[in-house]
């Protein structure tokens, strides 16, 4: 966890007060509805459905457990005792009174907390690998490289105004848990051969309605440059970005309009002006800000400990271990996902008590500390191996051990329908018809790696251009539907998912989803061949086929009951 | 009627507009008036034209134009630019704070504006971490450890 120094703290309280005196002015009538509803997106205030909703940053997904207590206490006080982690490494309150979003703000002040740029046409929170710092196969620790941008991008005068959002990811490992080929810069922190720190700088990647794979500006910046070669590209950026159609306003439209070539010569040109400023990092500021990094002081283990491991051979929990439990830099430890997909609550979903559940088992098991995933899932990072089984026992008694991280149960999904005034459909209800139909574990296991993600409208929220399984929930003349797609995935090689046809009922996507399933498991090599590796092998039409040659019959449901079609 | 404040005070406007392009200040002193969205190699262009020019407007089209920001430190910090920064047209009352920070001297309230609300909310933070027009160095090469 990056501590607040005086100044970041006094910064963080001073826009409490801007915000309670536009707040205010609003409600007096003094400031015009449209320059409002720009300040108050600025500040993650959204007016929804229900009410007005407040999306509070959690910067690249740490969290303290006493951070995650006055969260439950905010949704008990100022929400209906709920809160709701997001696709962004946010956390989201849906029935927040407007008047009383500036105490909100005061109390998650004392936190270290804040909704700064969490919406708006600006820089939005920056995202990273959910394991970051603990991950076994991380190259470098994005942490630091993160807190600096969030520090960049906090209050940047002259980027508060871009053509539209600007969000920024960072990967340190192997393997890419951050999405940077979807983001609009996507940075890969890694090492030159003289064990040097750069980044592969990617631009151009987004989901949304015109999804794209980023592509490689600069092979590797040398971490000096990094901000002002951030503040090259925002600039090329706030000044080509189209402002006269929001739909093709971000920057992959920039970079499509320019090609890669004349993209890179355009910031290139305007970083010379730029390079070796004063923005240029010192290693007294990575220092710094290392050092304002808490530690966790690792026990060490003789290989003679670590050999006598001894865990439960029971099968519950030797599945959870299989999925929950993540691979640590640190021998005798290892990350551990809490899952919050489960039955009958909307993925992502947690109530007050729950967070101050999960606080309580930080305390206890991870030094106090978390991490909020993409995935919609809480982690805690640093478990000791030999507290797992009972972590395990209690994580399982408040139901947060459902062993689906990686399989089709994990769903990815926005609040769609049921609370945001963009969506086109609701998604929840899907999310949760497909997990009631596939919520035999045998089965979810048998089936193995799948990632199934669903958006309530093209803005893609709920990732879904990126699923192994897409939904997207579409507008037909006034009703619902969905259309699915299949062979998007995310990570190291990311690819955009493709509609398989016409678009279903809401009743219909389950059945899909299951001859779909179906298809796969008896085109699939052998067990180890994923999902996606099938897709990617066979093609869509196999899986065309399947939906649609019957798709006027019914079909058995794998729990044996009949399903309409 | 506008009002013209500096960064700390409401100041008088010495300047005139001649036509859509330019202005004429004390002394016969040539002032410029560009769009947000003007290239900034165009306008440092012509503002290098003989007589060179002592004032540039930048003026906002719509306050959700960031454009002009960009051009004002495009002005200031690639091609040295010394006289005098005046930002007009369509901003709101705390994008004041930001017009300054990016370099603007002096700022043109439209009437919507209440000029004492604008100097009370001009200066929302005590600290910024990026590089202002009054901190030529970021927040991390003056900070303590």
């Amino acid at each position: 966890m990056y501590q607040y120094d005086p100044i970041d703290q006094q910064l963080v309280d001073e826009r409490v007060e801007q915000f309670r005196d536009q707040t205010r002015r609003f409600l007096a009538g003094e400031l015009d509805e449209n320059l409002f509803r720009a300040l108050r997106l600025r500040n993650g205030l959204y007016v929804q459905r229900h009410a007005p909703m407040l999306r509070v940053a959690i910067p690249y997904g740490l969290l303290s457990s006493t951070q995650l207590r006055k969260l439950a206490h905010i949704a008990r006080t100022y929400d209906r005792g709920l809160g709701h982690f997001s696709t962004r490494q946010n956390i989201q309150y849906n029935w927040p009174a407007l008047e009383r979003v500036p105490d909100i703000l005061a109390e998650l002040a004392t936190v270290q907390m804040h909704a700064i740029q969490t919406s708006g046409n600006c820089v939005r929170n920056t995202t990273t690998d959910h394991l970051a710092g603990v991950a076994a196969d991380e190259i470098v620790n994005p942490l630091v490289w993160c807190e600096l941008i969030r520090q960049w991008s906090t209050f940047h005068p002259e980027f508060n105004w871009l053509p539209r959002k600007f969000k920024i990811a960072v990967n340190g490992a192997l393997n890419d848990r951050a999405a940077v080929l979807v983001h609009d810069i996507g940075l890969v922190a890694q090492r030159a051969d003289d064990d040097s720190i750069g980044f592969q700088v990617i631009v151009g990647g987004g989901l949304g309605r015109t999804p794209a794979i980023g592509q490689v500006v600069r092979e590797h910046l040398p971490w000096q440059h990094l901000l002002s070669y951030l503040d090259a590209i925002l600039r090329i950026y706030n000044r080509h970005g189209r402002r006269d159609n929001m739909h093709k306003a971000r920057i992959k439209f920039v970079v499509k309009a320019f090609g890669i070539e004349r993209f890179r010569a355009e910031v290139e040109e305007e970083w010379q002006s730029l390079r070796d400023g004063p923005s240029t990092l010192t290693e007294a500021e990575v220092a710094r800000v290392e050092s304002r990094f808490s530690r966790v002081a690792y026990r060490t283990f003789s290989e003679a400990e670590l050999a006598a491991e001894a865990l439960p051979d029971e099968l519950p929990f030797k599945r959870w271990l299989a999925r929950n439990v993540h691979a640590h830099k640190q021998p005798g430890y290892a990350a551990v996902s809490l899952s919050l997909k489960r039955a009958h609550l909307p993925p992502g979903d947690v109530s007050a008590d729950e967070m101050d559940a999960i606080a309580d088992l930080a305390d206890r098991y991870s030094h106090g500390r978390l991490r909020v995933s993409h995935e919609q899932n809480v982690i805690l990072a640093d478990v000791l191996r030999t507290d797992l089984p009972a972590l395990w026992r209690e994580a399982d008694a408040l139901h947060l051990a459902t062993p689906n991280i990686g399989l089709l149960g994990n769903i990815i999904c926005c609040p769609g329908g049921d609370y945001c005034s963009l969506a086109n459909a609701r998604s929840i209800p899907i999310a949760e018809s497909i997990r009631a139909r596939f919520d035999d574990l045998d089965y979810l296991f048998d089936i193995g790696e799948l990632d199934l993600n669903i958006s309530g409208c093209m803005n893609a929220c709920g990732h879904h251009h990126v699923g192994h399984i897409g939904v997207l929930g579409v507008d037909k003349d006034g009703a619902e539907w969905y259309q699915v797609e299949i062979g998007g995935s995310q990570g190291a090689h990311a690819s955009l998912g493709k509609v398989l046809g016409r678009a279903f009922a809401a009743e219909e996507v389950p059945d899909v989803i299951e001859r779909i399933v179906r298809c796969y498991l008896g085109l699939r090599l052998a067990d180890a061949e994923r999902f996606i590796d099938c897709v990617r092998r066979v093609g869509a039409e196999p899986f065309k086929r399947a939906v649609y040659d019957h798709a006027d019959q019914r079909i058995e449901s794998h729990s044996g009951s009949l399903a309409e079609v | 009627m506008t009002t013209l404040i500096s960064a700390s005070n409401r100041i008088p406007d010495l300047w005139q507009r001649s036509d859509e392009h330019t202005l004429r200040g004390p002394d016969d002193a040539r002032g410029l008036r560009v769009l947000g969205d003007a290239d900034h190699r165009t306008v440092a262009a012509a503002v290098a034209t003989a007589p060179t020019a002592e004032l540039v407007l930048i003026e906002f089209p719509v306050y959700s134009d960031g454009r002009g920001f960009s051009l004002a430190r495009d002005l200031r910090e690639r091609h040295g630019y010394c006289g005098t920064l005046r930002a007009s047209g369509e901003f709101g009352l705390d994008q004041v704070n930001e017009l300054f920070a990016c370099g603007f001297d002096e700022v043109a309230l439209p009437d919507t504006i209440d000029p004492q609300e604008a100097l009370k909310w001009a200066h929302p933070f005590a600290e910024r971490y990026q590089v202002t027009a009054a901190q030529p160095q970021p927040l991390f090469r003056r900070r303590a450890l």
